[in-house]
């Protein structure tokens, strides 16, 4: 890293903590700290989250700090990874058995956001006993269900923006785009970097199946991705999105379509980008430390980082914002519903809990923490250039409503449409209505 | 059939005795008393299919006649999933397509393949145990959350195939990721895993007394006249059994699918199983009812051909029995 | 055979030892078949073991299949996946849950296939086909209905889901496969015990079970393996941590919500966790071998 960029940063960082810490002293004053209950706590809850081996060590580590702190307390471990986690979900939530505690995403909030399956919390919120300081409104606003009530506590938000090979850019002696960047420009960068790239290196991943960059381009031209459970978009921004990577897939310079699917979800170890043999995709902002560690190993000296999505020609941005936390189960007896509160505070406030999941699963909610991590002794190039580059989206983001299976039908739908076109076997418009057709099903 | 139970009689010359029990009418005392036997070694069974089996199929069947989200209670429609089914899902026509393809191909495909290799480890080989263990791992593996990743190192883009391909000079693709050749992926996967069919052949094979071996040689039968004479005829109850559990398996075959397509059945639906497309409706999509409805159309299905293939066995399956 | 009217004691040699090198060379040679075909059957999984035994970084990226550094520490990492609850704890509880599987089916499996295949009785064409229907239904549109069902009896969290129902011969594969080879052996046998008088049972239990042992040892095989690989019922009715079993802890090495993952640990992992069900396999064969051996008739 140069010393050039090294102060950048320094300025950055100076700015984001300023502004983070106007943040913190407005949510402080907006919302008064709970009253904090004496009465000690006691009883046994379950709680299911889902990750890898090292979030399940994280969170063990911090249910373990809750259980030393309420000695009568015990909570149930009750991990999985992804998938499963939704599974299991479903079948408890059918016979009445899910857990005290469980961690929600907001893209799948809609499906079980009714008042027998989780608890709406906006009694706890209103009694003080549930703590939100500190946790921006939109986010707070989009934990909540289609009967406009509370039914999780956000304690990550994630956002999407794409992932470069840095050293690549520099290497070929390109500029970073400025920071209203269009979808043209974007074409035009994969065009003219492509000859100057490395033996075998895609200058794009193709992105037309991916369900995080369609939306952001259905976005940027000014339309919400959904109106309740009917898409919010007419057909001729589909085909327009399908036309776009055909001529960029045309031109030789994205990934084989057989190679873009493989690299779509794939996991970091195996993923194009962290092994060199593509300049630019969409990845998980929040997984930019990750990606590195697999870079280093691979391609030592190459720097990976993030940038944001183009924007549409009138500046029009459009980026969808989404939220980790956790949820109440409708069927926790009341009074354990106390100590599904006090974890969930626990979790989602203390300090020491947020140091130790370091952001690990979306950008911490609470404002001061990001700050403190944004700042921290420890804190990896990663971590900070996910919070800094979260910070400056966050203001434009637009979180999507997603109905109830929304999320499931948008990337099963989208990718099947494009992958038709991709292998010619369907033109962009027959695809398009049939993607229309199918989430129209799907939803409905 | 006469080809089969010929050669049969002849290495075992006893002439069947008259029947031991006699089919007298049901009032008989010993056709009584093996009828009580029956029903108490049944016992167990009896409780388990109507204390547990059967409560979940029941409600199954239920649930296909409603509109069901899991997450609130069911609602009554009649046979509207099954008939949206048979008459508007795209998506379901091209299941039961890529379904038969994968079934057609993968049973005979196991059935000869596990019969072939149990036959050359029952020799008289040095190593045969080990043999038989190391040909036994993939299908230990093959349900293993790994596998993906495993396969993904053989078929895809910079695979080993295509490393091997190249020495002739063929281009390679990204075989798992392409519609036109992602199934037949998946089915190698499936018979990549014959493991267990090659057990329960050579199991079969260790219970053929060698006598029938014995004598055969003594009529200076060769090694091909043996095989089509003895072991082939006396194998017939395990062949049928393999045959009929394969196809029923494989009908209902989810993981092979589930893992190659990471739970998409794509590209293009072209590894759309018919279960891996059960599941997604029902718990990705929430649509249990019509998840169901599926499920009693496949079983349905299912059914009719293990009654073919009964009805078949009496042709070619020979039984000591009888 | 021309050679075995031969009186000539050098011709007799020489064809003797002909025979002998054909015989030879028919063995190389299918060595070498099984050889090969084991090679290439087996190229993932040889592939799997390098990279458990390379560092996490090199695992992917195309260094080649033999590693250049070579450690053991992913199955230190693998075994201690979390935290103070190893690896050897998931074993314990997957071999508890096994070992009462196989017990299970062994006896109500071969009670029942005993029935259907050598007995005669009213209605049995209806209740094997029952049997055999029980099984052509996809079990994911039976979880529902079946986790209500023992979430209300109040086996949910505990083993028994897992295990009583083997005891019930729930298990219609096994109960086939028992007919098919207890319909294969000849009525005669039962006859002359039953003409001793000797009960139904004595008749199961003396003389069927012990001509049975191949598919006995089967499915006791398939019994472990099954079990052992059965992910989806121990993840909804074993949540608890404290009762996880091996496939579900398998499934915490990858993250695919885009967490970290470890392969190295996971590649690990699931070598350690085959070697118990080839060991048993292993164990089996040589049981199957003096099955053979003991049994009654030559």
């Amino acid at each position: 890293m140069s010393a050039r960029q090294q102060s950048g940063f320094g300025r950055a960082y100076r700015q984001i903590c300023t502004t983070v810490a106007a943040a913190a002293v407005a949510g402080a004053i907006g919302a008064q700290a709970p009253a904090s209950a004496q009465e000690e706590l006691e009883g046994e809850i379950r709680f299911s989250w889902w990750g890898g081996q090292l979030r399940n060590q994280k969170t063990d580590q911090i249910l373990q700090l809750f259980e030393e702190e309420n000695p009568s307390v015990t909570v149930v471990r009750e991990n999985s990874d992804w998938l499963p986690h939704w599974d299991k979900l479903t079948i408890q939530s059918a016979a009445g058995n899910q857990p005290c505690a469980i961690q929600m995403q907001t893209r799948w909030l809609a499906t079980y956001a009714k008042p027998d399956i989780l608890r709406p919390l906006d009694d706890l919120l209103e009694a003080g006993e549930l703590d939100v300081r500190g946790i921006a409104e939109p986010v707070l606003q989009s934990s909540r269900g289609d009967d406009g009530q509370l039914y999780m506590i956000p304690s990550g938000v994630f956002f999407f923006a794409m992932m470069y090979n840095k050293t690549m850019l520099e290497e070929a002696e390109f500029e970073l785009p400025s920071d209203s960047w269009t979808w043209d420009d974007f074409a035009q960068l994969i065009r003219d970097i492509a000859p100057k790239l490395p033996e075998g290196v895609n200058p794009t991943h193709n992105m037309g199946r991916e369900q995080d960059s369609f939306v952001t381009w259905v976005q940027s031209q000014g339309y919400p991705v959904f109106e309740g459970t009917k898409l919010g978009f007419p057909e001729e921004v589909t085909v327009e999105w399908f036309e776009y990577w055909e001529e960029i897939r045309k031109a030789g310079l994205t990934d084989s379509p057989e190679e873009a699917i493989a690299d779509n979800g794939s996991l970091i170890e195996e993923s194009n980008i962290a092994n060199g043999r593509t300049f630019v995709t969409n990845r998980p902002p929040n997984r930019l430390d990750s990606h590195q560690q697999v870079m280093d190993a691979v391609r030592p000296g190459d720097q990976l980082s993030i940038l944001p999505y183009p924007s549409a020609e009138d500046g029009t941005t459009g980026m969808d914002l989404g939220a980790n936390g956790i949820a109440i189960g409708a069927t926790c007896p009341e009074e354990l519903v106390p100590v599904a509160v006090a974890w969930i505070n626990f979790f989602t406030q203390d300090p020491r809990a947020a140091a130790i999941y370091e952001s690990d699963n979306g950008v911490v909610a609470v404002d001061r923490f990001q700050d403190e991590q944004a700042n921290g002794p420890n804190t990896s190039r990663g971590q900070l250039e996910q919070i800094l580059i979260f910070q400056e989206v966050a203001p434009g983001a637009k979180p999507i409503n997603w109905p109830s299976g929304g999320f499931a039908a948008m990337t099963q739908s989208l990718n099947q449409a494009y992958d038709a076109v991709a292998f010619e076997a369907l033109t962009p418009e027959e695809a398009a209505s049939q993607f229309a057709s199918e989430m129209d099903d799907l939803l409905n | 059939m006469s080809t089969v139970t010929a050669p049969a009689a002849r290495v075992a010359p006893a002439k069947r005795p008259a029947r031991a029990i006699p089919k007298g009418r049901g009032g008989s005392p010993v056709r009584r008393a093996e009828n009580r036997a029956a029903y108490l070694f049944l016992l167990p069974w009896f409780i388990g299919l109507f204390g547990i089996t059967i409560i979940p199929i029941a409600a199954s069947l239920v649930l296909s006649f409603t509109d069901f989200d899991i997450l609130s209670p069911p609602s009554w429609i009649g046979l509207d999933n099954y008939e949206k089914l048979l008459t508007g899902d795209r998506r379901f026509m091209n299941a039961v397509d890529v379904t038969i393809r994968y079934v057609g191909f993968s049973v005979p495909l196991i059935l000869v393949f596990s019969l072939t290799i149990a036959v050359m480890l029952n020799r008289g080989l040095s190593g045969l145990a080990i043999y038989r263990s190391l040909f036994y791992i993939p299908s230990l593996i093959g349900a293993s959350v790994g596998i993906g990743i495993l396969w993904r190192e053989v078929f895809g883009e910079r695979g080993i195939f295509n490393h091997f391909i190249a020495l002739f000079g063929f281009e390679g693709r990204g075989w798992i990721t392409h519609p036109n050749y992602a199934l037949d992926v998946v089915i190698a996967l499936n018979v990549w895993t014959f493991g267990a069919s090659m057990v329960i052949f050579l199991a079969a094979l260790r219970q053929i007394p060698n006598s029938y071996y014995e004598a055969a040689s003594i009529d200076g039968a060769s090694a091909l006249q043996r095989f089509r004479r003895i072991t082939l005829p006396l194998l017939t109850p395990v062949i049928f059994f393999n045959m009929v559990l394969l196809t029923i398996g494989s009908f209902q075959s989810f993981t092979q699918a589930f893992v190659v397509s990471r739970g998409t059945g794509g590209p293009i639906d072209s590894t759309l199983l018919y279960t891996l497309y059960l599941y997604q409706r029902a718990f990705v999509h929430l649509d249990m009812g019509y998840g169901s409805a599926m499920a009693w159309l496949l079983l349905l299905a299912i059914a009719a051909m293990t009654a073919f293939v009964f009805w078949t066995a009496r042709y070619w399956v020979f039984y000591g029995d009888r | 055979m021309a050679t075995a009217r031969t009186y000539d004691p050098e011709l007799l040699r020489q064809s003797r030892m002909r025979r002998a090198n054909a015989q030879r060379l028919r063995k190389f040679g299918l060595h070498l078949i099984l050889i090969t075909l084991l090679v290439v059957m087996l190229y993932p999984v040889i592939w799997m073991v390098f990279s458990s035994l390379r560092p996490e970084a090199e695992i992917f990226g195309g260094l080649g299949l033999i590693p250049t550094t070579w450690t053991l520490e992913n199955y230190r990492t693998g075994w201690n996946l979390f935290g103070d609850k190893t690896f050897g704890l998931f074993f314990v509880n997957s071999f508890v849950i096994c070992a009462l599987a196989i017990a299970g089916n062994l006896i109500s499996c071969s009670m029942a296939a005993y029935a259907f295949a050598r007995l005669n009785f009213r209605f049995k064409w209806l209740w094997f086909s029952l049997m055999l229907g029980s099984i052509m239904l996809p079990i994911h549109a039976q979880l529902i209905p079946q986790y209500i069902f023992f979430l209300n009896i109040g086996w949910v969290n505990t083993i028994l889901p897992l295990v009583v129902p083997k005891f019930l011969a729930t298990d219609a594969f096994f109960v086939f496969l028992m007919v098919q080879f207890m319909r294969s052996l000849p009525p005669e046998l039962e006859q002359a015990a039953m003409i001793d008088g000797a009960s139904y049972w004595q008749r199961y239990w003396r003389i069927i079970l012990p001509l049975t042992v191949p598919a006995l040892v089967t499915t006791a095989v398939f019994t472990f393996i099954f079990t052992y690989n059965d992910f989806f019922s121990q993840l909804i009715y074993l949540t608890d941590i404290d009762k996880m079993t091996v496939p579900v802890a398998l499934r915490l090495f990858l993250d695919p919500s885009g967490g970290t993952s470890s392969f190295g640990g996971l590649f690990a992992m699931v070598l350690v966790s085959i070697g118990p069900v080839l060991g048993f396999f292993l164990a089996s064969q040589r049981l199957l071998v003096r099955g053979i051996a003991t049994q009654g008739f030559k």
